[in-house]
């Protein structure tokens, strides 16, 4: 009984090596398109079909200049950066400054308020979309970065009003009522205390908008017509009819609208993933 | 302190804009799904016509809600599946978990977009991974023209969505699992509970609510489903692989259809609100037996 004991210390036991090699061949799934997909980025497009399992025989790292310029990435970068800006902006404003009123200056309504606001989580986007686009069509706010970024906001609404009013209601009434006792106006215990102390609440939300907002496709299909105010997504749709046979700078394209989500996720990930896990059960 | 204007001031922003853009656009779009509505006349009353129509004439709607249920049941089963063993595995006793964690979990927070092209590379019938991997294996004869054949394009697209997300499914049952007091686990195991027994008796049980909440995500994602399937193969060879937030996206805004875009929709949301319905009253029953 010992001795087993002891080896299941000292070293591996069967099921521990069963579930390596399974999590390593998992992640070989994962791994290696991602791999595959950068090493094609570097060659030629001709290559790309004679070898494309091997690494390049000659880097070219023409293809990301190629992508970046003539095939509009740049201008798909900057336009995917406004609109999420301004989406965030928006909803982290309106959605804590819902929160507060909801939690901290209750009224006769308030829970029928949060409700209303629930709804929008059951609903989806698509039985909005006709009525929206012919509304905007009328307010020549199609081809506009704001008119997408407040239908952006309003969506993220619903679950952002949900995070904060979860936290903003745990915050000490104390903490608030020594505000007002010092003199504070309801305007200044919102922006010098309220603000200030669910700064991780308002940072989960800012994750969850930034992964919705900078990776959807349908809505800017739709209220994006003109070219040069395509985001990343809808951009990468159209570069397979611009780069019909040369593939060499879509491999970069899609490594360029790739990377950048990854670094960011690398570096908040611990925050990400609970972010998204209390998102997704909150929701 | 609670004004009446303090309230309305913090109220009011959020309020007239989530009525303007998500509230009042439903109510819009039901009441114009009775109508027959396009670019160029004026919407006319015609009843429940474009839902009559869509069940007898429209083949296209056909396949697509018939995608749909199969993208949905495909996804529930491979994803809650594979989900909550990676979790099982990766909470069990092992070294790496972080890293392993985020190997599975980062398709989940790239574009779709990005995903469903890089797949679309994949499946490449000349230079793609797949089909050079069967070439590689000396299986020659399963090589397929896997996005351009009816027979095999749903489930192509399929195992991508499963491949994107089964890393979302996990995290949340990883979260669940690690929720569990270890002490549970441990009076468990002195109890003689292992391996098959200890998932089957204690870790499923314990983790209820999120089975539920991954089986109402799957489900819902599923129903909405359009991304990847533009992005692959915008619902071709043949409508084979058409869904219905696809076939409602080109009659609405490639024919210009607005009623009959409208009444597609309201089927959508309507089915979203059965399925997160009747999952949770599934799940209200299971719960009662324990």
């Amino acid at each position: 009984m010992s001795s087993i004991t002891m080896t299941n210390k000292s070293r591996l036991t069967v099921g521990q090596l069963v579930i390596y090699a399974l999590l390593i061949i998992g992640s070989l799934f994962y791994l290696y398109p991602l791999f595959w997909l950068l090493i094609n980025s570097l060659k030629q497009t001709p290559e790309i079909f004679s070898n494309p399992w091997a690494l390049p025989e000659r880097w070219i790292w023409e293809n990301y200049p190629d992508a970046w310029t003539t095939g509009n990435v740049s201008r798909y970068v900057v336009n995917s950066i406004i609109l999420t800006g301004t989406s965030l902006v928006v909803v982290l404003l309106l959605s804590s400054m819902a929160a507060f009123a909801l939690t901290q200056l209750k009224w006769k309504l308030s829970k029928l308020t949060l409700l209303y606001f629930l709804i929008g989580f059951m609903v989806p986007v698509h039985a909005t979309l006709i009525p929206l686009f012919v509304y905007f069509t009328r307010f020549n706010l199609v081809d506009s970065q704001l008119g997408l970024g407040l239908i952006y906001s309003s969506f993220g609404l619903p679950l952002a009003v949900l995070v904060l009013c979860g936290f903003l209601s745990a915050i000490p009434r104390e903490l608030l009522e020594a505000a007002v006792i010092d003199g504070s106006s309801v305007y200044g215990l919102y922006w010098r205390i309220v603000l200030p102390v669910s700064k991780p609440a308002l940072m989960t939300v800012t994750i969850l908008s930034f992964v919705s907002v900078w990776n959807e496709l349908l809505l800017a299909l739709i209220f994006l017509t003109d070219q040069s105010k395509f985001t990343l997504p809808v951009g990468l749709t159209r570069f397979s009819d611009l780069y019909v046979t040369d593939y060499a700078p879509m491999f970069a394209a899609i490594v360029i609208a790739t990377i950048p989500t990854l670094i960011l996720f690398a570096i908040f990930n611990k925050r990400v993933l609970a972010g998204m896990a209390e998102g997704a059960i909150k929701g | 302190m609670r004004s009446r204007t303090s309230i309305l001031f913090f109220m009011t922003p959020a309020f007239l804009l989530y009525t303007a853009i998500v509230f009042i656009p439903i109510l819009a779009s039901v009441y114009y799904s009775f109508f027959k509505w396009d670019v160029l006349s004026p919407p006319k009353f015609i009843g429940l016509d474009n839902f009559i129509r869509m069940f007898t004439k429209d083949d296209i709607f056909v396949t697509s809600v018939k995608n749909m249920l199969f993208l949905t049941v495909t996804s529930i089963v491979l994803q809650q599946f594979f989900g909550f063993l990676l979790a099982v595995f990766i909470t069990s006793k092992i070294k790496g978990k972080e890293f392993f964690k985020n190997v599975f979990f980062y398709p989940a927070v790239i574009a779709s977009v990005a995903v469903g092209l890089m797949w679309t590379f994949i499946y490449d019938p000349k230079f793609g991974l797949l089909n050079g991997f069967l070439r590689l294996i000396g299986l020659e004869s399963l090589q397929r023209q896997w996005l351009f054949e009816q027979s095999t394009a749903m489930w192509a697209i399929t195992l991508v969505v499963c491949w994107q997300y089964i890393g979302y499914t996990m995290i949340l049952y990883v979260a669940a699992i690690q929720n569990i007091p270890r002490d549970i686990f441990e009076s468990a195991r002195i109890d003689g509970a292992v391996g098959w027994r200890l998932i089957r008796y204690m870790t499923i049980p314990l983790v209820k609510p999120i089975i539920k909440v991954n089986m109402i995500l799957i489900t819902v994602g599923s129903l909405k489903f359009f991304d990847l399937v533009y992005a692959m193969t915008r619902g071709g060879p043949a409508h084979s692989t058409s869904v219905l937030a696809m076939h409602m996206y080109n009659r609405s805004f490639r024919q210009y259809e607005y009623g009959y875009g409208d009444a597609l929709a309201v089927v959508l949301l309507i089915m979203c609100l059965v399925a997160t319905l009747v999952i949770n009253l599934l799940f209200r029953k299971a719960d009662t037996e324990y």
